[in-house]
């Protein structure tokens, strides 16, 4: 008797697990693939079979036409040098600093430590104030140019950076600290030999994260960039597709989706699997 | 990850912690600081003076006018309006992420090859720039785009016609059509770190669980959701935060229209500042300031407090 329920039991389980992963592969294919493969597609596309917006295959291909109107038009050279420009040197500031700052913050007790660790990731929860910010940028003499935007992102950022930072360093044991004390080892050396070198996990995560935040922000370098030769990569698809009145040329403005998001998109692979161990310290602190 | 209580040698040393005397503390946190005090400290502050001005690009000097502002934005701006339609903009944001992307975080928790995969795919919105993003939705949504041609296979067989109702342009809709959007393009990552709670679940305490033989919908309710409390902390701050910051997705989709149905604080913030009227859009900056902190913050100590500490 008990086999056959067993049996049946298992044959429930397994076709349970069938209708599960037909739903979870249908939901992927609806809300991302085929929207991925529309972009796609319709980039390779003529103007007037892409303003139709179909699924099929080009009839006619335009691949190098298309993206290199895009490519000229578009300004994606200038953009992405000004945005590897801003967002290179933000995240490795963001990086550093933010590892220095939490090292202290996670091991330091008391009243005082733990009133100033709450001030900086309150900013977590804060949206930076424009007006504001534009005249601090131009009081620093730095309104409008790429150094300017490398501060405000790092400053802006700090707050979230050293919140990860600090829940996973609080899971690193002192005792490593104390044996290269003992041996000899003055602060930053056993900030620099010790506890940087295990932060590898969350040092990616953040980094990768921040590299996401700053090379698809919009908001920010549109007010406080000019545009023309200081324009940004989504700064130039936007001002690509403002460009073209009244109508939308579809098979551009995919074509430019692509170029803008690609970069990350294969970065992405590459940091995938450390992303889930970097963010422990916020799921689980 | 569990690391065991240290012994009490760290805790009453001379020098403090692990040997950090008090002022190296300083030296290391110093150039943070640098950063964060003319960035996050000094513009929050100088924002509420400036709101309290009729600083503007065309007035030669400004002044302080008290709360003129707000009154200005109360009386011709439909300040109540805005406000409450950034509220049910990021609640309706924040719900729909939480729950699909936890659902999705259960069924993909183990790393199988194929479950890998499908968080990938899942994750791929949050890799492209919210203005792409943006993009990508107006053209599917578009009166003759993909997803009313999808519609249309259906109706045109049964003799209705082409399906081409403008989605964007209807002024019910389209709030909760954005905030899908939204909730598309972040939900990657609210999955991620259910995923990343779900997987720090002690193996212990589910094989203690198996061995009394609960089902793994018991599990899933009484071991695993409860002590999911720290990454649902997390993500409900960080998603609501989020939506109530929203600008570009509607910049792009509904540029606020129509109608005014989609103007949220953020966007009419741009949209004064780039019209001049600075006073006016820092005092909507201030409010979007007393929104996030009244609704982040007892949101995170409730959820504190109901959170089981491993």
């Amino acid at each position: 008797m008990t086999g056959t329920t067993e049996r049946s039991k298992q044959r429930n389980w397994q076709r349970g697990r069938i209708v599960q992963y037909t739903l979870l592969i249908g939901l992927a294919v609806v809300t991302v693939l085929i929207p991925l493969w529309i972009v796609v597609v319709n980039s390779f596309k003529p103007l007037g079979e892409a303003n139709q917006l179909g699924i099929g295959l080009p009839q006619t291909w335009r691949i190098i036409e298309n993206y290199s109107t895009v490519i000229n038009e578009g300004q994606v050279l200038v953009g992405l040098r000004n945005t590897l420009l801003i967002a290179v040197p933000a995240v490795v500031t963001l990086v550093f600093l933010s590892a220095l700052s939490a090292w202290i913050f996670a091991r330091s007790r008391g009243r005082t430590s733990e009133f100033t660790y709450y001030v900086f990731i309150s900013g977590i929860l804060i949206a930076p104030a424009v007006v504001t910010t534009l005249l601090v940028l131009q009081a620093l003499g730095v309104g409008g140019t790429q150094f300017g935007m490398v501060l405000f992102y790092v400053g802006v950022g700090l707050p979230f950076a050293v919140f990860l930072m600090t829940g996973f360093i609080k899971t690193i044991p002192v005792q490593f600290e104390e044996a290269a004390r003992i041996d000899g080892a003055g602060s930053f050396t056993v900030f620099r030999l010790v506890i940087f070198p295990m932060l590898r996990p969350v040092v990616a995560t953040t980094a990768f994260l921040f590299l996401l935040n700053i090379w698809n922000d919009f908001l920010y370098p549109f007010i406080f960039l000019p545009g023309g030769d200081r324009q940004t990569l989504t700064m130039s698809l936007y001002n690509f597709v403002q460009g073209q009145l009244f109508t939308i040329n579809w098979n551009l403005l995919f074509a430019d989706v692509v170029l803008v998001n690609l970069p990350l998109i294969i970065g992405y692979l590459f940091v995938q699997r450390q992303l889930v161990t970097g963010l422990l310290g916020a799921a689980s602190k | 990850m569990y690391s065991p209580r240290l012994p009490a040698l760290t805790s009453k040393d001379a020098r403090g912690p692990i040997g950090l005397r008090r002022g190296e503390r300083v030296l290391f946190l110093l150039p943070a600081f640098a950063l964060l005090v003319p960035f996050y400290i000094i513009p929050n502050v100088l924002n509420f003076a400036v709101s309290l001005t009729n600083w503007s690009t065309f007035a030669s000097r400004f002044h302080f006018i008290g709360l003129d502002n707000f009154a200005d934005l109360a009386a011709t701006g439909g300040l109540w309006d805005v406000i409450g339609r950034t509220i049910v903009f990021a609640v309706a944001v924040t719900l729909i992420e939480n729950v699909v992307a936890l659902g999705l975080a259960v069924v993909l928790e183990e790393p199988s090859r194929v479950n890998v995969t499908l968080r990938a795919v899942f994750f791929i919105p949050v890799l492209i720039s919210s203005l792409s993003a943006a993009y990508v939705a107006r053209g599917m949504l578009d009166p003759t785009g993909p997803v009313n041609q999808a519609i249309s296979a259906v109706t045109n067989p049964l003799g209705l016609g082409p399906f081409t109702f403008s989605w964007l342009g209807d002024t019910n809709l389209v709030l909760f059509l954005v905030a899908m959007i939204h909730a598309w393009k972040w939900g990657g990552t609210v999955m991620l770190i259910y995923i990343t709670g779900l997987a720090a679940v002690p193996r212990e305490l589910l094989d203690a669980g198996r061995v009394d033989g609960a089902t793994s919908w018991q599990l899933l309710r009484h071991v695993k959701l409860p002590l999911l409390g720290p990454a649902l902390t997390f993500n409900l701050t960080l998603s609501l935060i989020g939506a109530l910051g929203a600008f570009d997705t509607i910049l792009v989709l509904t540029h606020g229209g129509p109608a005014r149905a989609t103007e949220v604080i953020n966007f009419n913030v741009w949209r004064l500042f780039s019209q001049g009227y600075l006073g006016e859009s820092a005092g909507l900056s201030m409010v979007l300031f007393v929104l996030c902190v009244l609704f982040a913050l007892p949101l995170i100590i409730s959820l504190r407090r109901r959170e089981v500490r491993l």
